[in-house]
């Protein structure tokens, strides 16, 4: 059974109470990602990645040569001034990042285009009821056909490689927030299924030791198979277009997201054509050997 | 292939609204009795020893196969083992199920019978599909999705087919969302409700709202069909129409006078599981009827020479025939009382195929 990565804050006597994890360090700052990935490797656990959550925006964080290498997800409200981006472009881009921005704020929107092309991986976070589903379609179409070199955008670039493989797309994982791939823990050692039920305290289990096998685990086994309650209920969600790539993640916002439909079905319509121009684009190729 | 519609029981826990078996009033018993289940796998071997060539079908259908319990399939499993040593490698096991019965104690059996999917049938629509006399819809659809859970986790697959009712005519899309959500890894299929006289004319269809709730989703299916799979009756038209690769179903094959055999509880031998449904083309007992007579019952006759009345009358000139033969003879029969008419149906496909298919499917077919 696939042990589970695991999200916890940068604490060394938290880190020695479990091994053999790849483990996702939370911090807000950067000053401290030297020390924490020293911690776990100490701690017989593998680095997934460092999570910075900042409430600084990109252009004022200060990145060292020592980052170099590290996986880095850093969450901040917004790119910052790109004259003060620029000056240190060099050093971002040759960083194993990505930039996590709420796109609940139209300037980020943008900002998401300009860091990804400028090479920046990067990741829309969608807001709750606040989202303008024009512009981010207009996003998701630059971020998946697009021709022009660019980094890749999430979660638009993880729907294209895992849809229509995958029938029911959770790409929730993208933000640490898929009980099938991540488990929180607080200081405490004590374990969440996601970051927002973690800061509301509503805990699963006291310690790791009591989930076992993650898959049979009865919490983490019912929130996997809840996807089951839109169709049992006739929620409007499941007889939407869209469902397979949402699975109803703004369903408690549904009237305040009366969008998320049109663009989630958009979406699909761009893996498709993201998959016919890959097509075309091969045949090219081939004729021009 | 022979194909056996072996309807071991016709008990149900469901009562869905369109259902002949829920409608009809058996004679015989509501489940097959071992004595006769054990003749079942004799008859069967017997009948592909002489056959060497053949190849057989089961369809567990019912009434609702998991009623009999798993000890039921572990039986049946005995008896093909101790039966069908030698021929077993030519039989093919599928079932159709409402799921709602469904746990891990049947898959192991049905493992061992080879059954690798699993036919099903729902309806989100309230009411239309429902466990018990007050045909509750919410508990039919929570043990359904557990079903499905359980059958992914276990590595079968399933299908499902749709039946277009009254009810369904107003919201194509919205079901056919609802359905390829729920994504079955086998095809999906949209049948209309067939009403043969059981006072169900208020769920009824005409072939024309069937062709036009298919019509609104075609054009859905066909931009994306390679992430949506097979649907029917779109996948199998448009390879008989474009592909040149014929794949029809026993309704449009013209083909089933020879191939079809229906197995009810008491061992009594029909056409096929509607013929037994219905009540006709009875051709015998299990107990006294070995199925290569069965097979050569002269009754069947009837069926193929249809295959040389209809091109000469009602079929005539019609650039179809060849994807349909005037549809499924049941239906003819239902219709007239005769089974040398075409089905009704055949109007739904031919509107489906001349409003919707051809004007958007670029390639230009075959018979043009």
């Amino acid at each position: 059974m696939r042990s589970p990565n695991i999200v916890c804050p940068n604490s060394e006597s938290l880190l020695q109470k479990f091994k053999g994890h790849a483990v996702a360090l939370r911090m807000n700052s950067c000053d401290h990602i030297a020390e924490g990935v020293a911690h776990l490797r100490k701690s017989g656990n593998t680095l997934f990645c460092v999570i910075v959550e900042s409430d600084r925006p990109l252009a004022e964080i200060q990145f060292e040569d020592h980052h170099r290498g590290i996986p880095l997800a850093v969450m901040v409200p917004a790119a910052g001034r790109f004259r003060d981006l620029a000056a240190h472009l060099h050093r971002v881009r040759e960083l194993n990042l990505r930039v996590y921005l709420p796109c609940d704020n139209p300037d980020n929107l943008t900002s998401l285009r300009i860091l990804s092309s400028v090479g920046i991986h990067c990741c829309a976070v969608f807001g709750n009821g606040r989202t303008d589903w024009e512009s981010l379609a207009d996003l998701a179409t630059y971020a998946v056909l697009e021709r022009s070199p660019h980094a890749p955008i999430e979660p638009f670039a993880f729907i294209v490689s895992n849809y229509p493989a995958s029938k029911r797309l959770d790409w929730g994982r993208v933000f640490f927030d898929d009980p099938g791939h991540f488990l929180h823990l607080d200081e405490d050692g004590r374990v969440a299924l996601s970051q927002a039920e973690l800061a509301e305290k509503r805990f699963v289990a006291q310690s790791l030791g009591e989930i076992g096998a993650p898959d049979e685990f009865p919490p983490i086994r019912e929130r996997l198979r809840s996807w089951r309650h839109y169709f049992t209920d006739n929620h409007p969600c499941a007889f939407c277009a869209g469902w397979k790539i949402c699975l109803g993640k703004f369903s408690p916002s549904l009237s305040e997201n009366a969008g998320c439909s049109g663009f989630f079905t958009e979406m699909i319509d761009l893996v498709r054509q993201h998959t016919a121009l890959k097509v075309a684009l091969q045949e090219q190729r081939i004729w021009q050997l | 292939m022979a194909t056996v519609i072996f309807k071991p029981t016709e008990a149900c826990n469901s009562r869905c609204i369109y259902c002949d078996v829920v409608y009809r009033k058996t004679p015989g018993p509501k489940r097959m009795t071992f004595e006769t289940l054990e003749t079942f796998f004799q008859r069967v071997n017997e009948f592909l020893l002489e056959r060497p060539q053949e190849r057989m079908r089961i369809i567990w259908h019912g009434g609702e196969p998991l009623l009999l319990g798993p000890h039921y399939f572990e039986r049946a499993l005995r008896y093909q083992e101790k039966h069908c040593s030698g021929t077993v490698t030519r039989i093919r096991h599928s079932i159709q199920s409402n799921l709602t019965l469904l746990s891990r104690e049947f898959l192991d059996p049905m493992r061992k019978l080879g059954v690798v999917s699993i036919g099903t049938s729902y309806d989100p629509i309230d009411n239309i599909r429902g466990l018990g006399k007050n045909r509750d819809s919410l508990t039919y659809k929570k043990r359904f999705m557990e079903a499905i859970c359980l059958l992914e986790e276990e590595g079968f697959n399933w299908g499902v087919i749709y039946v277009v009712t009254k009810h369904s005519l107003g919201k194509p899309l919205e079901i056919f969302n609802f359905l390829t959500n729920l994504s079955p890894q086998k095809e999906l299929k949209f049948n209309p409700v067939l009403v043969n006289g059981c006072g169900l004319d208020h769920i009824k269809v005409s072939p024309t709202e069937y062709a036009e709730f298919l019509g609104a989703i075609f054009p859905a299916w066909l931009r994306n069909r390679d992430a949506f799979g097979p649907i029917e009756p779109f996948s199998s038209l448009l390879q008989n129409l474009c592909e040149d690769r014929p794949s029809l179903v026993c309704l449009d094959s013209g083909a089933c006078a020879y191939s079809h055999l229906g197995v009810l509880p008491d061992g009594s031998l029909f056409h096929c599981g509607r013929a037994a449904n219905w009540g006709l083309l009875y051709y015998g007992a299990i107990q006294e009827k070995s199925f290569s007579q069965i097979f050569s019952d002269p009754q069947r006759e009837m069926l193929l020479r249809r295959n040389a009345v209809l091109p000469e009358t009602e079929c005539q000139g019609c650039r179809f025939w060849d994807i349909c033969h005037g549809g499924c003879p049941l239906d003819g029969w239902s219709a007239t009382g005769s089974f040398y008419h075409k089905s009704e149906w055949c109007h739904a496909k031919k509107r489906l195929i001349e409003k919707y298919i051809e004007p958007l499917v670029q390639k230009e077919a075959p018979w043009t």
